[in-house]
């Protein structure tokens, strides 16, 4: 059956491709970009040790061309309704690309309901994109905020009429995809050169923690509370000191393990009252109502405030939180059923441990910094 | 155009390859089936799991690995699948229980077999590995299945909460029996006559009753899981032991 189906697909697609090589009698005029050399260099990922591979789509591979016009996009403005905002906007370096707000506002001043999320390392994540990860790669969450009406607002055809009549950008997609003319730029290209770039945001691999356990490292010392932490978080089968239960879900090397999760941050009376149903929205199932994607802890004292919603000012907070201020539901984790029971040394401890995933050398990066500035 | 002559040349090469590959070959799924006193498993349902306690699962899952099948009429094993993993976390009812989850091994010599072979876990040359060699999707790159305080992968882990004083809120213990590390591997023999035909996909049901692998080494009580919460003493491998011996016995194929 499916053979049939392949015959007649192909057949289909023959008599049209046979027609329109015949009858097209007019040659095709040249591109206005053919002039311009195509010749994209591979893009070589600087992974440090410790990570996994990163797995890159074979229809959207990475060159030095298209990492480039992908960060020229990301900050450029041009994306936006009034040209006032661009990805950067909501995704600052300086706070591990989130913008350090509870919730951020788009062009016209109206505010999502959830809170900007750090791009380190987001090229690695393979269980879906955003807070609920309703979107499934790069390539396609890229051209979600351009519409959405609390982001940049704009409608894709108008950047696409921008980016075609625009000076410089043309002859960038010339040089990053091989295109002939302008009239070939689509929102679907700039997608693929935002997700390019984002692909590049990688820790430095010189946190502290990474120097002295993923590089291994002679003489990073931790000190007594930063190994206390180390310990509480990852349950350290040889401590004595109760299990912290953070690694069950923030596991290193990311720091997440990229799974959904009821952290038990809301409060709810059934599984159908989650303010935020999160994961749940997406799947449709009940038992994931509530759940979000636990997020990284890499770079953590640096994208106050915390959770989907920015409730938490401070990494205390939230520490308190998971203390003493865990809200029950049928499918709150599993690993928190059970009171923490830590005491304020033992949540100073943890925080002194988060302190040591802070990677300066990311967020200084000059490879990721506005390209439109000196 | 270019680009179009191209694809169609591949299009019509895949077609014909792919056609020409699977004489003679037929596919096999394991469907994986789990129960709970021989009612389908169900996350975040209740069940009795003993006279006083009663249990709601939130994760139940494993890995599999040197998948082998045993040829008919000689003592030749061939083995299908290195590695699997295989979970229930997201069934949520009845009916996705019946469908269980599926592993599907494509294009195997059409042939009679008399049974199959089966690891439960990750046998040791694998567990030597760890997540950051693999990718994320990789069954071997899950973060979430990797304890470097141990060394290993968690070959199964069963993750569950405990009502004990019966107010109908599970918060009053925890199950995290995860189990791991070499000498917790087990293998398991399944007599079954099955044939892979050409063209085909044969499936083979295989059902796990996850109370079973409860039972205390008496066979016939269960463990103590409120003085015995969970199974993260590597010093302590009574437990994850015991798991893995009823993992064996309580896995079996439905005729
Ligand atoms: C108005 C602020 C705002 C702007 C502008 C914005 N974002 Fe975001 N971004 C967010 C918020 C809020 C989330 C989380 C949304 C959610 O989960 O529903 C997010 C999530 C993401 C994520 C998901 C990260 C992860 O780990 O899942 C990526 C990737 C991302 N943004 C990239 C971009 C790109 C690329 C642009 C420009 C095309 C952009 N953002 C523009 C606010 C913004
Ligand atoms: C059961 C899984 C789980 C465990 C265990 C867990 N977390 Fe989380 N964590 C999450 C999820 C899910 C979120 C996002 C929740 C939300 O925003 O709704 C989160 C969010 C956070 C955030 C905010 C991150 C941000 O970018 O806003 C911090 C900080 C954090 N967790 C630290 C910890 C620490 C420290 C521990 C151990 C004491 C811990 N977590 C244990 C799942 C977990």
């Amino acid at each position: 059956m499916w053979w049939n189906r392949k015959v007649f697909l192909l057949s289909f697609f023959l008599l049209g491709f046979f027609p329109s090589c015949t009858e097209d009698e007019s040659p095709p005029l040249p591109g206005d970009l053919e002039h311009i050399a195509y010749d994209p260099q591979p893009f070589d990922l600087a992974i440090p040790e410790g990570f996994p591979p990163m797995e890159i789509p074979e229809d959207n591979p990475l060159t030095v061309e298209g990492v480039q016009l992908g960060r020229f996009l990301f900050y450029d403005p041009i994306l936006s309704k009034d040209s006032s905002m661009s990805c950067s906007s909501c995704h600052l370096p300086q706070g591990s690309f989130t913008d350090n707000l509870a919730l951020s506002a788009g062009v016209d001043g109206l505010t999502g309901d959830r809170s900007a999320m750090s791009l380190l390392n987001v090229g690695f994540y393979t269980n879906g994109l955003f807070w609920d990860g309703r979107s499934h790669s790069l390539e396609h969450q890229a051209l979600q905020p351009v519409e959405n009406p609390v982001e940049l607002n704009v409608m894709w055809e108008t950047v696409e009429a921008r980016l075609r009549k625009h000076p410089d950008y043309p002859a960038m997609f010339r040089k990053a995809f091989g295109i002939e003319d302008s009239k070939e730029i689509t929102r679907v290209l700039a997608g693929n050169a935002i997700a390019q770039f984002q692909r590049t945001l990688i820790s430095s691999g010189t946190s502290k923690f990474d120097r002295k356990f993923l590089n291994k490292e002679i003489g990073i010392d931790f000190s007594e509370e930063e190994f206390r932490g180390f310990d509480l978080f990852f349950d350290n089968p040889d401590s004595p000191l109760p299990d912290g239960q953070c690694f069950h879900c923030h596991n290193a090397p990311l720091f997440t393990i990229d799974e959904y999760f009821n952290n038990g941050l809301q409060e709810a009376a059934t599984l159908d009252d989650f303010p935020d149903l999160g994961r749940g929205a997406i799947t449709g199932q009940k038992i994931d109502n509530g759940k979000m994607r636990a997020p990284t802890l890499r770079n953590i004292m640096l994208t106050a405030p915390y959770m989907h919603d920015g409730r938490f000012q401070t990494i205390e907070e939230v520490l308190d939180f998971y203390n003493e201020g865990l809200h029950y539901a049928d499918n709150l984790d599993e690993n928190l059923v059970i009171p923490l029971g830590l005491t304020p040394q033992m949540k100073a401890d943890i925080i002194a441990f988060l302190h040591t995933l802070t990677d300066t050398a990311f967020v200084n990066n000059p490879q990721f910094s506005n390209p439109f500035e000196p | 155009m270019q680009f179009k002559v191209f694809s169609l040349i591949l299009l019509l090469s895949v077609a014909i390859s792919s056609c020409g590959d699977k004489t003679g070959k037929g596919d096999l799924a394991i469907q994986f089936l789990a129960t709970y006193d021989g009612a389908p498993l169900v996350m975040l349902q209740e069940y009795p799991y003993n006279d006083t306690l009663d249990i709601l699962f939130q994760k139940f899952n494993f890995y599999i690995s040197n998948l082998t099948l045993l040829e008919e009429g000689s003592e030749k094993e061939r083995e299908v699948l290195e590695i699997d993993f295989v979970e229930f976390d997201a069934i949520d009812d009845v009916a996705k229980a019946a469908l269980g989850f599926v592993v599907l091994m494509e294009d195997l010599p059409a042939h009679s077999y008399k049974g199959l072979n089966l690891g439960l876990g990750v046998p040791a040359g694998l567990n030597a590995t760890q997540e950051s060699d693999y990718p994320d999707s990789h069954p071997l790159g899950k973060a979430s299945h990797y304890w470097s305080g141990w060394g290993s992968y968690i070959f199964t882990m069963i993750n569950g909460k405990v009502d004990s004083d019966d107010d109908g809120q599970f918060d009053d213990s925890s199950v995290l029996y995860h189990t791991g590390s070499d000498d917790s591997y087990r293998t398991k023999e399944i007599a079954h006559q099955f044939r892979v035909e050409e063209g085909e996909t044969t499936t083979i049901v295989l059902e796990v009753d996850l109370h079973k692998l409860f039972l205390d080494t008496d066979g016939v009580h269960y463990i103590d899981i409120i003085a015995n919460p969970a199974t993260h003493d590597i010093t302590n491998k009574t437990i994850t032991n015991l798991v893995m011996d009823n993992f064996q016995n309580a896995l079996y194929v439905v005729e």
